[in-house]
């Protein structure tokens, strides 16, 4: 078992879920209680990872974020290494890329919230980011723990952005998911088995998990 | 310090919400707006706090704009200090009832919370129930909640939207009489929404009658309710009969009416008109089973009974004298005179229980 991988897997999946929050609540928001213009733009750009390609994203994530982009040029004339192919370069594909698995329901849960219930709020002198924190949010819990959970889990498990934007750099950016992909190639089957057990374990620990908390059937009695 | 109010509301389907009163802040006072459901009544309310925009005119608290078409100007709810109170108290699941009424005492002290929260507790019965949730309280206990939630950051108006629609009978009448004791202490300037002739009649200290959404009368609730001043009014607050009639002679004070070929005595508003509506209570119509003789009533009017309606303690009669008439009976009346459908009848009106409205031209 890579446990370097495993280890690295999850401190990505950490990272990018605290550095997805704070961004994901003000989205949330947004969808789910804002009137403007391009919101449905808005709301396409932040569901595009859930059916585009990820090669198409990670490909254009390396273009965005490379030595020869605004963003990639700024990042490396600050800290003085590249931004592609390193952890801060992942963390960034991986916040966009697990975007939509924390705004879908946590938006749904927040659209499920009483607007009276907002409404009274607001007649009580809470301004509305006041009233999204003590009122909307804590009704909506359910959603937000969801939207935690599917991320981060999502995050674990996420392989061709990671891919196009890490590379393979063992303790930098070799996942337990590419890990598993190595141990493959290299024909290590037994290794290969463990490693996807330990994925799949987690992923279907998740997914009871996402079940119970929206309140359907919990999948034992 | 006043609040004057004048503006418009639109909506795509229905009539125009059309608004225009002014009330006294700084003191209290029960202003009632009555009116049928659906007239308009809680789209002028989410206007004065805040929760809807009207489309033009104005909304000012003596100076300050909270509303102004002109200027844009539009200050959000949570800036107007107006507290709110809806029709299913709407009562926040998630925090218990102290939580519930010191929601809005964030800004406070810890110390000044607790004590103005346990003042709550107390002036609205609620003592011993702090840590309960919204969902082990009975439907007059959460409104008791709703409502001193409302009162705790001591609003400068407060809008209660239908406060008791939703409770029984005995739990309404007991929280009315406490709420209108507390809501003067509080030195509060109050807005009320119903469709409740009692409670119009109970708590209003001034009564604004709405029709098809523009306010159509305005005055104490016993002369708004005494002497309505259109034939709409009549219906809205209860008249019973409201016919169409000539005027036959006037001789001293009181007007000879005729209503086809039937003849109603009423007192003279004074005036100039050839016609007008004859609007009559059912409580003013006496009823008598055999013609007897002299009564004082000037009104005597033989008919049939067409319909009876049993509502509780009282029975409405619906008569045809020459016009529709109706009567409101005790049901012990109805038992004794032992009513049934066609027989004949006699009404006896008073003729100052008839109301006279004018038609112009």
């Amino acid at each position: 078992m890579d446990w370097e991988a495993v280890r690295l897997s999850l401190r990505l999946a950490s990272a990018s879920t605290l550095v997805l929050l704070p961004i994901g609540l003000i989205l949330a928001y947004l969808l789910a209680f804002g009137r403007f213009r391009g919101k449905a733009v808005v709301e396409a750009l932040t569901s595009l990872p859930l059916i585009l390609p990820p090669t198409v994203l990670g490909f254009y994530l390396i273009v965005a974020l490379g030595p020869r982009s605004p963003i990639g040029h700024a990042w490396e004339s600050l800290t003085g290494s590249p931004l592609v192919f390193s952890f801060s370069g992942l963390l960034l594909a991986q916040v966009f890329t697990n975007l939509p698995f924390f705004l879908q329901p946590l938006v749904s849960s927040l659209g499920g919230v009483d607007r009276r219930l907002l409404e009274v709020a607001s007649t009580l002198n809470s301004s509305r980011s006041g009233t999204y924190l003590r009122v909307a949010l804590p009704l909506a819990w359910r959603g937000l723990l969801s939207g935690v959970i599917l991320s981060f889990a999502h995050a674990i498990g996420e392989f061709g952005v990671v891919l196009m934007v890490g590379g393979n750099l063992p303790g930098r950016t070799r996942t337990a998911s590419i890990a598993l992909f190595d141990q493959v190639q290299s024909f290590d089957m037994a290794g290969a088995n463990r490693t996807a057990m330990l994925l799949l374990g987690f992923a279907f620990a998740v997914l009871v998990c996402t079940a119970w908390l929206r309140g359907k059937d919990p999948l034992w009695r | 310090m006043a609040l004057r109010a004048n503006f418009t509301r639109d909506f795509s389907s229905g009539p125009r919400i059309a608004a225009e009163f002014q009330m006294e802040l700084n003191r209290f006072g029960i202003t009632v707006l009555f009116g049928a459901s659906g007239c308009g009544k809680t789209t002028i309310l989410r206007c004065l706090a805040g929760l809807d925009r009207p489309d033009m005119g104005a909304i000012f608290a003596e100076d300050v704009p909270w509303f102004d078409a002109a200027s844009g100007r539009f200050v959000p709810p949570h800036r107007r200090h107006v507290g709110y109170v809806f029709q299913e108290s709407a009562l926040f699941p998630h925090l218990d009832v102290r939580g519930n009424i010191a929601f809005g005492l964030r800004d406070w002290s810890s110390q000044d919370r607790t004590h103005r929260v346990s003042e709550l507790l107390r002036l609205m019965g609620l003592e011993g129930m702090e840590r309960r949730r919204p969902v082990e309280l009975s439907g007059g206990e959460k409104q008791r909640v709703a409502m001193a939630r409302a009162l705790a950051p001591r609003p400068r108006l407060l809008l209660l939207d239908e406060p008791f629609a939703s409770l029984d009978r005995p739990a309404a009448e007991q929280l009315r009489h406490e709420l209108r004791h507390v809501l003067q202490a509080m030195k509060m300037p109050v807005i009320l929404v119903t469709h409740n002739r009692d409670e119009a009649l109970s708590l209003g200290d001034h009564l604004l009658l709405m029709r098809e959404g523009c306010i159509c009368q305005g005055g104490s609730p016993t002369e708004v309710f005494a002497k309505p001043d259109s034939r709409e009014a009549a219906e809205l607050l209860g008249f019973g009969t409201v016919v169409r009639t000539r005027i036959a002679g006037r001789t001293e004070g009181l007007l000879r009416l005729l209503a086809g070929e039937i003849e109603l005595v009423a007192p003279d508003p004074g005036g100039e008109f050839n016609e007008a509506y004859a609007c009559i209570r059912g409580e003013g119509v006496s009823l008598e089973r055999h013609g007897s003789g002299a009564v004082t009533q000037r009104n005597r009017l033989a008919g049939r009974v067409t319909a009876l309606h049993h509502l509780g303690p009282l029975v409405r009669v619906q008569m045809d004298c020459g016009f529709p008439l109706e009567s409101l009976i005790t049901s012990w009346a109805c038992e004794d005179l032992a009513l049934a459908v066609g027989d004949p009848i006699h009404a006896l009106i008073k003729a100052t229980a008839v109301i006279v409205i004018p038609i112009e031209g």
